[in-house]
């Protein structure tokens, strides 16, 4: 029973930092449409960040994370108007391209900068909890409820706020937003300047506990995506419930299962639920674009 | 005669290629090159789905893999690699037709990630499995493939570079071949209308699901192809061959050579691998740069090079048009 | 007040009047067709330059070439090789090259990045044969099976030499494995934790075929010395950094002893998480992991504990290993390690593998004359290698250290090619290595 617990306990935490990364794509593809495999990237770009200010600059942990999240939030916008907005209108496969262009930039841009070896961020809360007999890291606790606060704070911006707002009704209906006045594409690099300070946040909450390497990107951003697609393109009730699901899936897959094809289980099961609701779990039908 | 007249574009360039081998200096160009025409072949297969249909499969390079996988196992198990190639592609087809059944009810994005899936689980299966697949150190001294005998004249053999490179050849020129009678014939016109309108398509009587389910079939029978060949003319293959890195690097040749034309797939592929092995020197800032050119090709050539080769071709004429026009207007 | 101004910042930012805008997208799109022109020309001319430029081959000197890993996430890996096969070149070519029957050579290193990619392997290859390299260096056994592939072919032969610890499988005359066999670890690894009491034995390594091999050698090994295995989870060091599900797995089954490692970083974290479970026994760490980077990370040995694991290679205190590493810093700017150390051990055996074959074309030749470039002691050498065995692998001995409660116990070393007690006893007086040594049952290796 503790084993069974103990393991539910990771896979929350590992959830709850898939729901944070999959709640930034899912802005982004609502909004813009754009196939962002270079999602992860950016969260492997703000771990490096806060490694960096933390260990040149000395700086303490969580001034560290804002402003990597600050610093993120910048190169997001940047990205969006060089890379994705010349591309507004055309094909969706052809944004694709233009993030695979951006992820090989970022994964060997960081390598040239930094190293290709992985690096260790300084454990800030390093203590440990022991509640009968499951062993909870405190830093690994820290990771659940900022998710949880940060997932909150999200949904009160979007729903209670003009500006959040405007973003929802971007997302909704592009062309009728235009015509009521909003400024498109001010709305769509806010977008995406919010989702790779999300991305960021995520990133610096968790390498503590981890390593940070050039490529932890990459396998994160993949599996942010089939979150996506697993609650449903731009929904963010879906991201979340999809974080979670893949954490517990992986969680109890690898521990009870065969480790090695965990990866299996967690993408095989994407197929079969994806194939029972074609459009995810919280999806609406929409036209084709 | 006609026949001769209308291809004679191509007709010179498959020549030039039958020809290109005795005026290279030595192996490893012409290693680059098969490769190149391998990777042609992977590339235009994809193009049938992702250009022609419109389905962006991302398990493109789990296909491709399973065909190297399954020539490698069958021929070192002393199977004729002619025998073994077809049975390879066709293993290709019926596992990604079975595959089919279940992501082809997805659209769009939601196709492209459920065909993701597949290709990780195809890759974790060619990293774990180790008994079969070999796991991490994949398949080595993989037999070339076998001579064929001819009547008279003895056999050819492909042990030698300049066999291998004719062969690789043969095979994209057949595939290109049999591409274009595809993409013109009733079928291929069924796919495109797919690719453009699905509900337009299903309306004038078009069974739209049957349609993608047949292309992503023939699609990933060539992939399997290209996959078997691989496996055959380089001699060792391993898991990374079925890496969404593969697929991305398909989609990378077909989308910067011209998505939805035959030649653009071949001019991609063969642009970046070059321009990849050149920018070796380089070190670790190649892909930097590789991938800095890839978003500003693709902003400005949306339709690719072949695309940006018709509107130069589009612009000549017009310009000659206009110049005939104010010549013949002088005139008067 | 402030909602006011919000709000008017909000509207200058995020609203605009619908204007026409038709003149400023015609502007664009000319501006975007004059790129267009001349990004055409540039690439034309890229490919052009792609087409024509060809590399000339040189006379009077011996070519050497390496594939590996020198950009993306495990490019120290190849750096280290690399480094260490340039200094022996450099080292030879400052003393002007050797002299092969009265005729004077000197050495070329052609360094190839793979990316530990199987295709950009095979043409890196070909490249390198073009250039007539007479042996090509490697760091992982796939890209040693696709030398292995072509380097036996009539007139094009060339020599392979693979640094990796696997079990030689291969049937190949002109392959040479120039470190010591993982077979040997395991000997001794077991033995130890044996001696120390341990028997229940836990196993969380990667799932290649290195961590298979690991796996069924230790095993085999643990369960004839009386122990027993009580999980055995895969863990993928390379992709992931959460291993908590499958070490909460493993220590339900109540190991006192595991065996763990891959790259150093991830093993580093993989300890700490290991121990933050409460985990209270000891670890054998298998012989990718190095000591020095688990030192760096985990701020010293203290939460390592009881531990078996390979030696940093600066056991050896002898004059020319520090006059070694020094030089190294000074080249590099960098510590060397195992890597660097062997391949330049083996670029050095090599040039005199060509001296003594007294040709430079003939391979056969030079790798029948290989043993004659040994032994060499402590006192000459940084690294003592003593010869090569008949599968083709180098003899030397590989070193280890034992931790007891997070302190470091002097280093060892273990010789594996010895079959009795007298042979061992010689070689103890042949070596001039400043360490004790041990002995484990014959390897066939």
């Amino acid at each position: 029973m503790t084993v069974l617990l103990q393991q539910i306990f990771n896979g929350l935490m590992l959830g709850s930092t898939y729901a944070i990364v999959a709640l930034g794509l899912t802005l982004v593809y609502g909004i813009l449409h754009v196939p962002n495999f270079a999602h992860g990237h950016l969260y492997m770009l703000g771990a490096y960040l806060c490694f960096t200010l933390m260990t040149v600059c000395a700086l303490p942990f969580w001034p560290a994370v804002i402003l990597s999240a600050l610093a993120l939030a910048v190169i997001g916008i940047v990205i969006e108007r060089l890379a994705f907005r010349p591309l507004n209108g055309g094909a969706e496969i052809n944004s694709l391209l233009a993030a695979i262009g951006v992820m090989m930039i970022l994964e060997n841009g960081v390598i040239a900068l930094w190293s290709p070896e992985g690096q260790r961020i300084p454990n800030p809360y390093p203590g440990m909890i022991d509640f009968q007999g499951i062993i909870l890291s405190q830093q690994r606790l820290l990771v659940i409820v900022s998710a949880l606060v940060l997932i909150v704070l999200l949904q009160m911006f979007i729903k209670k706020t003009l500006l959040g707002s405007t973003i929802e009704a971007v997302a909704q209906d592009r062309e009728g937003a235009a015509l009521v006045g909003i400024n498109v594409n001010r709305v769509s690099a806010l977008t995406f300047g919010i989702a790779a300070a999300l991305a960021s946040v995520a990133a610096c909450l968790v390498s503590p506990i981890f390593i940070i390497s050039p490529d932890m990107g990459s396998a994160l951003g993949m599996k942010a995506f089939v979150i996506v697609i697993l609650g449903g393109l731009g929904s963010i009730p879906g991201a979340i419930a999809g974080g979670l699901l893949l954490g517990m899936i992986e969680a109890l897959g690898g521990g009870y299962l065969s480790a090695a094809y965990k990866d299996v289980y967690a993408f095989g099961a994407m197929v079969v639920i994806l194939a029972v609701k074609p459009m995810g779990l919280f999806g609406r039908e929409v036209s084709e674009r | 005669m006609t026949f001769l007249k209308e291809n004679r574009l191509y007709i010179l360039m498959f020549i030039a290629a039958v020809v290109l081998p005795f005026f290279l200096s030595g192996g490893y160009l012409m290693q680059v090159i098969i490769l190149c025409c391998l990777f042609s072949i992977g590339a235009l297969s994809m193009n049938l789905i992702l250009g022609y249909t419109g389905q962006p499969s991302l398990a493109h390079a789990g296909f491709f893999a399973i065909g190297a996988y399954g020539v490698a196992l069958l021929t070192k198990d002393g199977m004729s690699f002619w025998l073994a190639l077809p049975l390879a592609a066709l293993l290709a087809s019926v596992i990604g037709s079975a595959i089919g059944l279940l992501a082809l009810r997805t659209r769009g994005a939601y196709f492209s990630i459920t065909t993701m899936c597949m290709g990780v689980i195809v890759t974790v299966i060619a990293n774990n499995w180790i008994d079969f697949t070999g796991g991490s150190d994949g398949i080595s001294l993989i037999p070339a493939p076998s001579p064929i005998p001819i009547p008279f004249f003895g056999a050819i053999g492909f042990e030698s570079q300049l066999a291998k490179y004719y062969l690789a050849l043969a095979f994209l020129a057949a595939i290109l071949f049999v591409l274009n009678r595809l993409v013109y014939s009733q079928k291929g016109l069924t796919f495109m209308a797919v690719r453009d309108n699905e509900v337009l398509a299903g309306a004038t009587g078009i069974n739209t699901f049957w349609a993608k389910l047949l292309s992503f079939a023939l699609s990933n029978f060539f992939a399997g192809i290209a996959g078997g060949l691989y496996a055959g003319l380089i001699g060792s293959i391993g898991p990374e061959l079925s890496s969404i890195a593969v697929t991305f690097n398909f989609l990378i040749c077909i989308l910067v050579g011209g998505i939805a034309t035959l030649a653009g797939p071949v001019v991609g592929t063969f642009a970046m691998t070059l321009l990849l092995e050149k920018m070796q020197f380089l070190k670790g800032y190649s892909m930097v740069i590789f991938g800095f050119l890839l978003i500003v090709v693709i902003i400005f050539f949306p339709r690719g090079l072949m695309g940006g080769v018709q509107d130069l071709r589009n612009k000549i004429q017009q310009k000659w048009t206009l110049r005939k026009a104010a010549d013949s207007a002088s005139e008067d | 007040m402030l909602t006011a101004l919000l709000t008017a910042v909000f509207k200058r930012t995020f609203l605009r009047t619908v204007t026409d805008d038709r003149r400023k997208i015609q502007e664009k799109e000319e501006w975007m067709l004059k790129i267009r022109e001349n990004l055409s020309a540039v690439i034309f001319a890229v490919c052009v330059f792609c087409c024509l430029h060809v590399l000339p081959a040189q006379a009077k000197e011996i070519v050497v070439g390496f594939t590996g890993p020198l950009s993306g996430p495990i490019s120290e890996y190849g750096q280290d090789i690399s480094n260490g096969i340039d200094m022996a070149v450099r080292e030879l070519n400052d003393k002007g090259g050797i002299t092969v029957k009265g005729e004077k050579y000197s050495f070329r290193l052609i360094k190839l990045d793979d990316r530990m990619n199987m295709t950009t392997a095979v043409t890196n290859v070909q490249q390198m044969r073009e250039q007539k390299a007479v042996a090509m260096f490697c760091g992982s056994a796939p890209a040693a099976f696709a030398m292995m592939n072509v380097n036996q072919e009539k007139g094009k032969e060339f020599l392979v030499l693979l640094y990796s610890s696997t079990k030689i499988t291969w049937d190949n005359k002109l392959t040479i494995s120039i470190s010591g066999p993982l077979e040997c670890h395991a000997h001794e690894y077991t033995d130890w934790a044996i001696d120390h009491g341990y028997r229940k034995l836990g196993i969380i390594l990667n799932p290649d075929v290195y961590g298979k091999e690991w796996t069924d050698t230790v095993r085999k090994l643990w369960e004839k010395k009386g122990g027993v295995v009580t999980a055995v989870k895969p863990v993928n060091y390379y992709r992931e950094v959460d291993f908590s599900s499958q070490i909460t797995a493993v220590l339900s089954t109540n190991p006192d002893i595991l065996l763990i490692g891959g790259p150093s970083g991830t093993t580093a974290l993989m300890i700490e998480q290991i121990r933050n479970m409460g985990f209270k026994g000891g670890f054998m760490i298998v012989d990718q992991v190095r000591l020095e980077n688990l030192k760096k990370m985990l701020k010293g040995t203290q939460l390592i504990g009881n531990a078996v694991i390979g030696a940093p290679m600066t056991c050896n205190t002898m004059p020319p290993m520090i006059t070694h590493v020094k030089k190294y810093k000074d080249w590099y700017h960098r510590d060397p390690n195992w890597e660097s150390i062997l391949n330049y051990m083996a670029m050095h055996a090599l040039a005199k593998a060509i001296k003594a074959a007294g040709t430079a074309e003939n391979i056969y030749a030079i790798r029948d004359a290989s043993a004659k470039a040994y032994p060499t002691t402590a006192d000459k050498y940084p690294i003592e290698v003593w010869g090569i065995s008949e599968y083709g692998r180098h003899l030397i001995a590989p070193t280890f250290v034992t931790l007891k409660n997070g302190t470091e116990e002097p280093a060892y070393g273990v010789y594996w090619w010895l079959k009795d007690k007298k042979e061992f006893d010689a070689m103890q007086k042949a070596s001039r290595y400043p360490l004790k040594f041990k002995m484990v049952p014959l390897v066939k290796q």
